[in-house]
């Protein structure tokens, strides 16, 4: 049998009240915002990466410098230069062991740009579940029932408990049964990816504290470099002509380049801050 | 959106979803199709992801979307099935068929690492919806626009799903779900074919395996649907059709300025 029946099981969107289509884009406008903050917070990942793969060139340069320091004490008539020869070994070696701790940071921001990257992905099909969750719930359930769309209208689709809310809430019950399982079907699951993107945000805050932690020792590193490169140029003070000049060049070129660091160390410090403000935020579902 | 019950016998329905009012301009206007037999469901063509969210929710109105059993891509175009993704999230269990010359090219829209999608081989297959409900036919339809194409025939329905063989670009969302005019639907449904279908020895083929079936309606991916006498009207019309035309192929004319689809879709139109 051929039934065509064209439109008993249609409803004309166009139909519903402007209340209803408004309640449900602007769950869907605060879903998107969250969406955009996450991929941000990928960024600062990123960003903190990039700056910390800098820092390993740096200390590779002041690495070079150091050497040559070596080569050039070693021209120094051998009492005179047992000294700088001893400093420019320190500090040779020195640059050195700020790897591990750039790997360390390396590591850290990684597993941040990972866990970002996996939320992104899940709220990427966050949104579009929850959107479909949202326009099923104002036009199909709450509409024209001005107490269900007020409390639609209040729903943050970034908290978990206010979804939980909704999925035992009497708003269901006025769905038709085959709706009203679908609802909670689809409430359920985007329940759980709400649940997962959260958890793995919040894992995430660990990272940039010891990302911090990683930052601080290689200040350190930086700042003891200074201070060798400044030994250096106290006892080259009393050196004759030319040797004076290379050691005092060293000290100067270790200088310059701890400065670098440190100007990098603060824009990584304050990438971090506003990175732990905005996971912060968006563990809690927050939107800005 | 809407949501159309066009077959309905015993436990055996056709729905179709299409006519956006909501979706973006610059968005191809699509239908999709469910074939709701027995509680269990086949999406066809189930849609880009844009569309997604309203697709699902007209769907949700006509069954459980934990029975959604079968997804079929007629071919790989991003308005088909780039929304994979998500319909696979809320139904893991659902088999997804598309032809073997797209299936690894289909996973890029996945994003599962467990996803197996089974490669309808180039002569076609017998699809059954879930465990207890009917089976339809892949029937080929290679080069009538994508290169591993097919249709779907509903023995039990009589209906064959076209994907974009007797497609056409509408010029609104409120034009006739079904084919009214035959003569004045075809300068929508043209440029259609002209410009995107390549082969005419094809599309002779897939008339041909049509005719054969004797459809009741034939249901394209775009445009209106056509039922009664307009099948066969389509099916000549095509049969007469030259395809795998484009601006630069007409010597008469001055093929310099042809250089956009759009505009060597309106001049074939």
């Amino acid at each position: 049998m051929d039934v065509l029946r064209h439109n008993h099981a249609s409803i004309d969107s166009t139909e519903t009240g402007l209340g209803a289509a408004r309640s449900s884009e602007a769950g869907s406008a605060a879903i998107a915002q969250y969406q955009l903050m996450i991929t941000r917070m990928f960024g600062i990942a990123v960003d903190i990466l990039n700056v910390a793969r800098s820092l390993e060139s740096m200390a590779f340069e002041m690495q070079l410098l150091a050497r040559n320091g070596v080569v050039q004490a070693a021209k120094v008539p051998a009492g005179e230069g047992r000294a700088l020869l001893a400093l420019a070994g320190i500090l040779s070696s020195y640059p050195g062991t700020i790897t591990p701790e750039v790997e360390g940071l390396g590591a850290q921001c990684k597993a941040i740009a990972r866990h970002t990257a996996e939320c992104t992905n899940l709220a990427r099909r966050y949104f579009q579940h929850s959107k479909c969750l949202l326009t099923v719930l104002s036009r199909q359930v709450a509409h024209g029932d001005e107490a269900l769309m007020t409390e639609l209208a209040a729903l943050q689709p970034t908290h978990p408990e206010d979804l939980a809310r909704v999925l035992e809430s009497r708003m269901l019950q006025r769905a038709d049964p085959l709706v009203q399982e679908n609802l909670l079907y689809l409430g359920r699951q985007c329940l759980e990816t709400l649940q997962k993107i959260q958890e793995l945000l919040g894992q995430s805050l660990p990272f940039l504290a010891l990302a911090e932690d990683s930052v601080g020792s290689i200040k350190r590193i930086g700042e003891t470099a200074r201070y060798l490169g400044l030994c250096v140029g106290i006892e080259a003070a009393h050196l004759p002509g030319q040797g004076k000049t290379h050691f005092a060049n060293l000290a100067n070129g270790i200088t310059t380049t701890v400065d670098g660091l440190n100007q990098k160390f603060q824009t990584i410090r304050d990438t971090i801050g506003s990175g732990r403000a905005l996971l912060t935020q968006l563990a809690r579902g927050e939107v800005e | 959106m809407k949501s159309t019950v066009i077959f309905e016998a015993g436990q055996h329905r056709w729905i179709v979803i299409g006519r956006d009012p909501e979706k973006s301009s610059h968005v191809i206007d699509t239908n999709e199709y469910v074939i709701v037999s027995k509680g269990e469901g086949m999406l066809l063509d189930p849609g880009g992801i844009e569309i997604f969210p309203r697709v699902l929710a007209e769907l949700s109105k006509h069954i459980r979307l934990e029975d959604i059993r079968v997804l079929f891509a007629s071919h790989q175009d991003p308005d088909i099935i780039s929304s994979l993704a998500l319909w696979l999230d809320l139904n893991p269990r659902a088999a997804t068929y598309s032809s073997w010359l797209w299936t690894a090219f289909l996973a890029h829209f996945a994003a599962r690492a467990d996803l197996t999608i089974t490669g309808i081989p180039d002569e076609g297959m017998t699809i059954k919806i879930g465990d207890s409900g009917a089976t339809v036919e892949a029937v080929p339809a290679h080069y009538c626009h994508s290169s591993g194409n097919f249709s779907i025939y509903d023995p039990q329905a009589g209906i064959l799903f076209s994907g974009d063989i007797g497609g056409a670009l509408l010029p609104s969302h409120e034009s006739s779900l079904f084919v009214t005019n035959f003569d004045d639907h075809v300068q929508y449904m043209r440029g259609f074919h002209v410009r995107w279908m390549p082969s005419n020895a094809a599309l002779r083929g897939w008339v041909q395996r049509v005719r054969a079936l004797k459809p009741a309606m034939i249901c394209p991916q775009h445009g209106s649907i056509f039922k009664g006498p307009d099948v066969t009207k389509l099916l000549d019309w095509l049969e007469g059709l030259e395809v795998g035309q484009w601006g630069g192929k007409d010597s008469k004319k001055d093929n310099s300025h042809a250089s956009s689809p759009g505009e060597s879709l309106s001049e074939a139109a």
